[in-house]
């Protein structure tokens, strides 16, 4: 592919420039005439039946349009994440405004006023009375046969069993040994810097919604079921957002502008303060994890099972299906001959949780990363020889639902990261036993390339040439950040010969762009930049069919230069421009095409981490002093994007090992709502992280492409993790590993040492 | 109150309430929406802008403290003919900005630095952005814009 013009090369996201002038409107920004502005009321007390509200005073403020609340809005329950009409397994389990408040942060009733002061003022003058009911905040106390049910149905929302069997390769091993290892990981906020803000329109029968979602045809399923109104009836519009990460993947406010809208015919604006953003929309979901895995003498995987046990919080949202998707995780990773799992998803009366950057991948990998470091160790292997002999190989299947995997090159990254990080080395040294010590960890980690093989990865395209031959792509992309639109950019300029920043590419819009899923499991580049490659190549056809006849000659005998059609045989030429233009008004034919496409293939992305870590013993503060990423990523498509969002999922992935966690005290209290107590790594504490790239291409991916910017965050939690471990001689495995934990278990290992002696 | 203040160059009397954060004085009465808030507490630097010659957080500041300063915010980051500053383009080139909504508060910052050091080292201007977070979070790529223009190297190396 040494040929490629665009493909490859890097630019900087299509808007920076308005982005660096502060010019690009997000939806927070925008504001329409005669506007509304919406103040939710989110519950103070983690479990309580709502007796009564009295909003008499609260409407007396002037300026106070209307109060909301669970008996004068529609009593239907829906769920936040049902972004398909028809999705298989969806409980629908809350209101808009609930009768009984299920966490601190549940939606009891909201204010629409003139300004956002008289909004804020009028929602602290709602009086309600509660009756308290038990308050369950861990997950095993909520499996317990007596525990308070908090919803009718009892806490247990789901469990499933599952064995998968690899027939092809039976095991032929005797076990030579069997560990065991629990781990836990924690809730997490995805912080997006822009909090969520939606807004809502209703003039002459038709409802707009803006909203920086990451589906819009799953904000108008959930808006058009809930208050039963026609499919065409409802605009959704995708508007530039401050990043998601998962967290604007639900659908959670919009039906509470657009009810509002619709009722007091005005737009109607809601912007979630930091706090609300915290408590009142999702969070990454807390696991409990057990492993038993049974070991060949050589460290090959004989059986593999696992126990799951994940925290939906107040309600379901999308941890069902996240569940689901848990059980196929570790075997796109591993070559597990015999391979069980068991799941719950339970209710607690925390924060409502679900899918962040990886849905399920970052959860199963950690915690499996971790376990088999203490394996590694159990069984006398080095950590990266010990994977080498259980990773998948190209062409291997997902045990579980038998898909391929793919051009899988996790060997490739473990190798490749061996080599350049001078592993081997590294791990040998000797223990330092002063008061700064440092260690090495690695870990391994794979994820999807789409949403195969459930049914719905599907995306729509059309393109279009204008008159003067400039190109027009319509889509319902949904941009989160990470360059999406420049990614389509340079897959429709490779193929058409156009230059990327000449090729508009629109984002999604329900009335006007073709239907697309969303920007879901890591299916962006890899299923709609695939849509459009083949949108893009059929079209290039047809305007070689149309200039065969200007140029008298068969399409095979047309190469394409400079906007320009040009015959082999004549070395006559039409241009874009002259084409357009001649078809249009000459013969009535709009140069237009509309491709569906639907993926039905699944490879992996994989990549191993590598990381060097220094503990002070005297504080338990962790630094990261060292961190190679290799990624397998088929090939890029813009290079320093892919890089950048390595470098990002990095970042997560170290929030996620040492500090982040959204933390509840007994009574169901949000330790830290706030930014000044939750902390993420900024610039002084990120290290200058190495990147490589294995690019040997994907038979399905556009150019060979594969995902990125979720698996990127996969693999670094449980190296950080292990390097600490390494570091310590510990085997630290309830995250985050925040000082305190770290100063704990050295104090623990000093006592252990005494009473030795 | 009658505050005077200078904008981004231009001189300024607006009849305002003091008592309004300066963020929202900026945002709403002023029409510049560049500057973000992403917390309301001075934690995240989104809402970073600059008063004479220092970076504050809009957040934290009221309308009636900007009277007889001088104030820039991302819209007066341009050079003098309207194009986009050295800043602004090293960002754009160093792919430091993704959904971009930090980009703002992330410029001010690096821009107050610079006017106060104009050769920062790189743990100078890590120092100097550490109260700017940035999600998205590939915060090697912010440094070294900064770093170039600070060295004016093409691939100022971290």
């Amino acid at each position: 592919m040494a040929d490629l013009n665009f493909v490859g090369k890097s630019f900087p996201i299509d808007n920076a420039e308005d982005k660096a002038t502060g010019c690009l409107l997000y939806a927070s920004d925008l504001t329409f005439a005669n506007m509304l502005v919406m103040k939710l009321v989110l519950s103070n007390v983690a479990h309580a039946k709502i007796l009564s509200i009295d909003i008499s005073k609260a409407l007396k403020i002037p300026g106070v349009k209307a109060i909301y609340h669970h008996w004068n809005t529609p009593a239907k329950q829906y769920n936040t994440y049902r972004k398909l009409p028809d999705y298989n397994d969806i409980i629908e389990d809350r209101f808009m405004y609930t009768d009984t408040a299920r966490f601190v942060g549940d939606v009891i009733a909201s204010v629409v006023a003139e300004d956002a002061e008289t909004a804020a003022e009028a929602a602290e003058k709602i009086e309600f009375s509660f009756a308290p009911l038990p308050v369950i905040v861990s997950a095993k106390t909520a499996l317990e046969q007596d525990s308070y049910p908090i919803h009718q149905k009892g806490n247990i929302v789901f469990t499933t069993e599952a064995h998968y069997k690899d027939l092809k390769h039976p095991v032929e091993t005797i076990e030579y040994k069997n560990v065991g290892m629990s781990v836990s990981t924690q809730k997490m906020c995805h912080v997006a810097m822009e909090t969520h803000a939606y807004l809502a329109d209703y003039k002459n029968g038709m409802l707009t919604i803006w909203s920086p979602t990451q589906g819009i045809f799953g904000v108008r399923s959930i808006v058009c079921d809930l208050f039963g109104m026609p499919y065409n009836k409802v605009r959704v519009i995708k508007v530039p957002m401050g990043g998601s990460f998962g967290g604007k993947q639900e659908f959670i406010y919009e039906p509470h502008v657009s009810y509002a809208a619709m009722d007091l015919k005005r737009p109607v604006k809601l912007h979630l303060s930091r706090r609300d953003a915290f408590i009142g929309t999702i969070c990454r979901t807390g696991v409990d994890t057990n492993f038993s895995v049974s070991f060949a003498k050589d460290g090959r995987i004989i059986s593999c099972h696992v126990d799951c046990l994940v925290d939906a919080g107040g309600y379901v949202g999308n941890s069902l299906h996240m569940l689901n998707a848990m059980k196929g995780k570790l075997t796109r990773g591993y070559h597990i001959p015999d391979y069980s799992f068991n799941g719950k998803v339970v209710y607690t009366n925390t924060a409502f949780s679900g899918g962040m950057r990886g849905w399920g991948s970052p959860e199963m990998f950690t915690a499996f990363e971790i376990f088999m470091d203490k394996a590694a160790a159990e069984l006398g292997i080095d950590p990266v020889e010990f994977r080498l002999h259980n990773v998948v190989e190209p062409g291997d299947e997902n045990t579980a639902n038998g898909v391929s995997l793919g051009n899988a090159r996790g060997k490739e990254c473990l190798k490749v990261g061996r080599k350049l990080f001078n592993w081997d080395e590294r791990r040998n040294r000797v223990r330092d036993f002063g008061r700064f010590r440092r260690g090495v960890g690695m870990a391994y980690g794979a994820h999807n390339n789409g949403m195969f093989s459930q049914p719905s990865d599907i995306s729509t395209m059309t393109i279009r040439m204008n008159e003067d031959g400039s190109v027009t792509l319509q889509t319902s992309l949904h941009e989160v950040g990470c360059g999406s639109v420049r990614a389509m950019q340079i897959i429709a300029a490779e193929v058409l010969g156009i230059a990327p920043d000449e090729i508009v590419v629109t984002e999604g819009d329900t009335l006007y762009t073709p239907y697309d899923l969303g920007s879901y499991g890591s299916r962006v580049t890899y299923v709609a930049g695939e849509c459009l490659r083949k949108t893009a190549s059929d079209f290039l056809m047809l305007l070689k069919k149309y200039a065969s006849h200007y140029l008298n000659c068969t399409t095979g005998e047309i190469c394409v230069r400079d906007k320009k059609l040009i015959s082999n045989r004549s070395d006559n030429s039409i241009s874009y421009q002259e084409l357009a233009t001649k078809l249009l008004i000459n013969d009535g034919v709009e140069l237009i095409h509309t491709e569906a496409y639907k993926s039905r293939t699944n490879p992996g992305s994989y990549l191993a981490n590598y990381v060097e870590t220094e503990i002070d013993t005297f504080t338990g503060l962790v630094k990261i002093t060292d961190f190679l990423s290799v990624n397998d990523v088929g090939r890029a498509i813009n290079r320093q994007m892919v890089y950048n969002q390595i470098k990002g999922g990095i970042q997560m992935a170290a929030g996620y090992a040492l500090r982040e966690e959204l933390s509840f005290d007994k009574n169901g209290n949000v330790k830290n709502d706030r930014l000044s107590r939750y902390h993420t790594f900024n610039a002084a504490d990120m290290p200058n992280v190495r990147v490589e790239l294995i690019e040997m291409g994907e038979t399905n991916g556009p150019f060979g492409a594969k995902g990125v910017g979720e698996a990127s965050t996969i693999a670094g939690t449980a190296a950080i993790v292990n390097a600490v471990n390494n570091a310590l001689g510990t085997n630290l495995s309830n995250l985050p590993l925040t000082p305190e934990k770290i100063v704990a278990s050295i104090y623990n290992q000093r006592s252990g040492d005494e009473k030795c002696r | 109150m009658q505050i005077k203040f200078s904008l981004n160059g231009r001189k300024l009397c607006v009849d305002t309430d003091p008592a309004k954060r300066l963020i929202d004085f900026l945002r709403e009465d002023m029409g510049l929406t560049g500057t973000k808030e992403g917390c309301g507490e001075g934690e995240c630097g989104a809402c970073t802008v600059i008063v004479d010659d220092k970076a504050v957080s809009s957040c934290l500041m009221l309308a009636g403290q900007i009277n007889n300063k001088s104030i820039t915010t991302v819209e007066g980051l341009g050079n003098k003919n309207g194009g986009l500053s050295e800043l602004q383009k090293a960002f754009i080139k160093h792919g430091a900005i993704q959904c971009g909504y930090c980009t703002p508060g992330m410029l001010m910052s690096a821009s107050a630095l610079l006017r106060e050091n104009t050769k920062p080292t790189e743990k100078e201007i890590r120092t100097a952005l550490s109260g700017n977070i940035c999600r998205c979070g590939d915060y090697s790529a912010i440094v070294a814009a900064v770093l170039e223009v600070a060295t004016g190297e093409k691939e100022p190396k971290l």
